[in-house]
């Protein structure tokens, strides 16, 4: 065991000479870190037996190991372990102190520094992307081909049906999947099916007016597509969403085209549309508007007759029931391709 | 160290190491069980109960009945317990089991400390050694048993345990002999206190709560979030044990218990709320965290244990203070991280569905194929119920058309990073509110003066 160092000082930690410096974040008593917090100093000394005085002024000359060695023996410690107890050596003092307060400040570095670069290189974006919101309006990118045109009036059409419902595009996809995914969307969102039928129509005519301003049909077929929207049940427009290649593709634009222009010799061949293979484009025209502009909300059931109906009497007169029944055929091909 | 004081190191790394143990195999348990997330947490919250209920009691029987008579029917309790959980065919028995565990690891654990201290003749290496060991133990347990999960099987992980428990009981004949010939109830010396240190017991448990959350929380991150293989994860946790170790270390240089525990409490409060923002599913970005976490738990632990149980007698019965506090802040933490992060997974969930259902309208998969793909996926994604779902499934088999392929795989690519956008975010909440409760233990460490010893 250790003998006591004659000067107090030289068992406290730190350089400097103030003992109470060194006491607890020297704001504690020195009585106070004898023993148990708050306890009179005789009490936490060992050995209660002996005079109070006596063990006070012992231990306040002891060091800690010999103050814990003691109370290892009052315990009845085995020799071997009091010799430990007695040789057991703390971080050394000096310095012990300083090297704690430079690992909080480096723990407190570490820490910053790591959330830092965490936030820098992205972790509060680091989440599933947002859902595009359905009512900005859909930049059409030139289609290459039937199919992409397709997927973008799809895109469209979706967008405008839920712009109008107030959900995102994505759900409404999911739900127009099947009967039953489209009974859930309507009973999560308490909608009826006239709601999602009406929000599908007018996604539908934002997707034909999307694709005519982007040139992928002619005016004429938008004319036509709006007219049909406006009658189709629920269960013919969402097939329509699905795929629309049936309507954008070039031979039924062909086929309207040569149609219309059949219509448009009987206007008196005014020039205003070509006829038959300008495909997806062109043919749009001012017969096409004319029809556009013509068609009056109460269009009636039949296209064909409502379309009819919007021309001159002296024009209706001369249209023969062969092209009636051609038109009529080729858009039911368009609208159930 | 003698054959006795390792025997004990290891009965105590082994107990607390069951808190953890079995965090990667719960994925094998959820899908064996056919259990909810929230139920298999139960798996360890049940465990962390009874310890933080049982350890004081058990503690006052090894003071009572001798700590050598304890430790060793706390090691076959424990043992008896484990022998259940491997055995167990639904999560009923499993729970059982694991309460038996606990409540045999609770005797076994305090009883150690009281031997530990007659062992080694020293308090502070007693100390030393029984929180080291426990946080080794706890820090080793879950790469352990993801390796025995994925080599063998989860039940392997209890099954192991048993005759490890009755082994390490073994050195302790001698003193059952002593103790069984004659025990007297050692006096309480008047020089100490017998009160429980507040507020270090109250930072234990907040910090507990803290290193739940790094424990349970990763591993789920890593094999539900991440889809990686429990073998893998356990290679990526490993990092938290070595970690734990390099902290005891440099801890041991510093005299001062009130600046180790604050700068442990800093550094796993940082290490976690960088888990919290991380900015990609890369196990890269899941390595500097565990780092700081590991230290800081390291130094916050022994710290704290040593402050709780300086100038206290009994050392059993103050470590079952330190053991109920701890254990008491693990089952608060998952109680309160569980339902957070399984309601932000299905959150997430559906922000990553509707980010994958935006990818596949946008891609150049055909029409048609395009609404049979979606489909599969929902139909995948509805099979897997709550898991972050793995939708490779649905891409099977790819088309032959080159085009249409790399549409495919684009698509699944996707798919997939939304999905581990999604698992991440989802527990970013959580881990954020772990480094809250990290950092909050500096309140109970730096308003007291009582924290040094």
């Amino acid at each position: 065991m250790s003998s006591p160092p004659d000067d107090p000082t030289s068992v406290m930690p730190g350089d400097d000479e103030d003992p109470t410096a060194h006491l607890d974040g020297g704001e504690d008593s020195p009585t106070e870190q004898l023993g148990a917090d708050g306890e009179a100093p005789t009490q936490n000394l060992p050995g209660g037996s002996e005079d109070p005085n006596d063990q006070f002024a012992s231990a306040r000359n002891a060091s800690p190991e010999e103050l814990r060695a003691r109370r290892l023996a009052a315990e009845g410690a085995s020799d071997e372990g009091r010799r430990e107890a007695a040789t057991e050596v703390r971080p050394s003092a000096a310095g012990s102190r300083q090297r704690g307060i430079w690992m909080l400040v480096a723990s407190i570095a570490a820490a910053l520094t790591l959330v830092g670069v965490y936030l820098a290189a992205g972790g509060l974006d680091y989440k599933p992307t947002a859902a595009a919101d359905p009512c900005d309006a859909r930049v059409w990118t030139d289609p290459g081909n039937t199919e992409e045109a397709a997927q973008q009036f799809a895109l469209s059409a979706v967008d405008g049906a839920a712009c109008e419902l107030g959900v995102s595009r994505e759900e409404l996809t999911r739900a127009l999947a099947d009967d039953q995914s489209r009974a859930e969307f309507a009973e999560k969102y308490d909608l009826s099916d006239s709601e999602i039928e009406d929000a599908l129509r007018s996604g539908l005519n934002r997707a034909i007016d999307d694709a005519e301003n982007a040139g992928a049909i002619s005016g004429l077929v938008a004319t036509g597509a709006r007219a049909a929207v406006r009658f189709l049940p629920m269960d013919q427009l969402i097939p329509l969403i699905q795929d629309a290649s049936g309507l954008l593709s070039g031979d039924n634009l062909d086929s309207i085209g040569g149609l219309l222009g059949g219509v448009t010799d009987l206007l008196g061949g005014n020039g205003s549309g070509s006829t038959g293979d300008s495909g997806a484009t062109g043919d749009s025209g001012n017969l096409g508007d004319q029809l556009r502009d013509a068609v009056p909300n109460d269009l009636p059931g039949d296209i064909t007759q409502g379309l009819k109906n919007q021309l001159p009497e002296d024009i209706q007169k001369n249209i023969p029931k062969s092209l009636e029944d051609q038109v009529q055929q080729e858009l039911d091909n368009l609208l159930n391709p | 160290m003698k054959l006795r004081s390792i025997a004990l190191a290891g009965a105590v790394g082994l107990i607390l190491a069951d808190s953890s143990i079995v965090v990667l195999a719960l994925p094998e348990i959820f899908r064996e069980f056919d259990t909810s997330i929230s139920g298999v947490a139960w798996v360890l919250i049940i465990f962390n109960l009874v310890l933080a209920l049982l350890a004081v009691p058990g503690a006052r029987l090894a003071r009572r009945y001798g700590p050598g008579r304890s430790a060793a029917i706390g090691l076959a309790v424990f043992a008896g317990g484990s022998l259940v959980c491997g055995l167990a065919t639904g999560l009923g028995p499993l729970l059982t089991g694991r309460a038996v565990q606990a409540a045999g690891g609770a005797v076994a654990v305090t009883a150690a400390l009281e031997l530990l201290g007659t062992t080694l003749g020293s308090d502070r290496k007693a100390v030393a050694t029984w929180v080291g060991a426990g946080a080794v133990g706890a820090a080793i347990g879950p790469g352990l048993g993801g390796l025995l999960t994925e080599l063998v099987s989860w039940q392997s992980i209890f099954l192991i345990q048993v005759p490890i428990a009755i082994v390490a009981g073994v050195p302790l004949r001698e003193i059952i002999i002593e103790e069984t010939r004659e025990w007297r109830v050692p006096e309480k010396l008047p020089s100490q206190d017998q009160r429980p240190h507040l507020p270090a017991n109250i930072a234990l448990a907040l910090v507990s709560a803290a290193i739940a959350a790094t424990l349970f929380l990763i591993v789920l991150l890593l094999i539900e979030g991440w889809r990686l293989t429990p073998i893998e994860a356990a290679a990526v946790v490993t990092v938290l044990p070595i970690a734990a170790l390099f902290g005891a270390k440099i801890g041991r240089s510093v005299e001062s218990v009130r600046l180790r525990a604050s700068s442990g409490a800093i550094l796993l409060g940082g290490g976690l709320a960088a888990l919290g923002l991380l900015p990609d599913a890369s196990v890269i970005y899941a390595i500097p965290p565990q780092i700081l976490a590991g230290i800081g738990l390291s130094l916050v632990l022994s710290a704290l244990t040593e402050a709780a149980l300086s100038g206290r007698s009994a050392a059993a019965v103050h470590g079952g203070w330190t053991i109920a506090a701890r254990h008491a802040g693990v089952v608060i933490g998952l109680l309160i991280l569980t339902p957070i992060f399984t309601h932000q997974l299905d959150v997430q969930k559906d922000d990553a569905i509707n980010a994958g259902t935006a990818i596949l309208l946008e891609s150049k998969i055909d029409p048609t194929d395009k609404l049979e793909l979606g489909a599969k996926i929902v139909d995948e994604v509805d099979r897997q119920g709550d898991r972050v779902p793995d939708i490779r499934p649905a891409f099977e088999p790819l088309p032959t058309d080159p085009e249409q392929r790399s549409a495919y795989e684009e698509v699944r690519s996707g798919l997939e990073d939304q999905l581990d956008r999604a698992a991440t975010h989802a527990f970013s909440s959580s881990f954020l509110l772990s480094a809250l409760f990290g950092l909050l233990a500096l309140i109970p460490i730096g308003l007291t003066r009582r924290l040094e010893l």
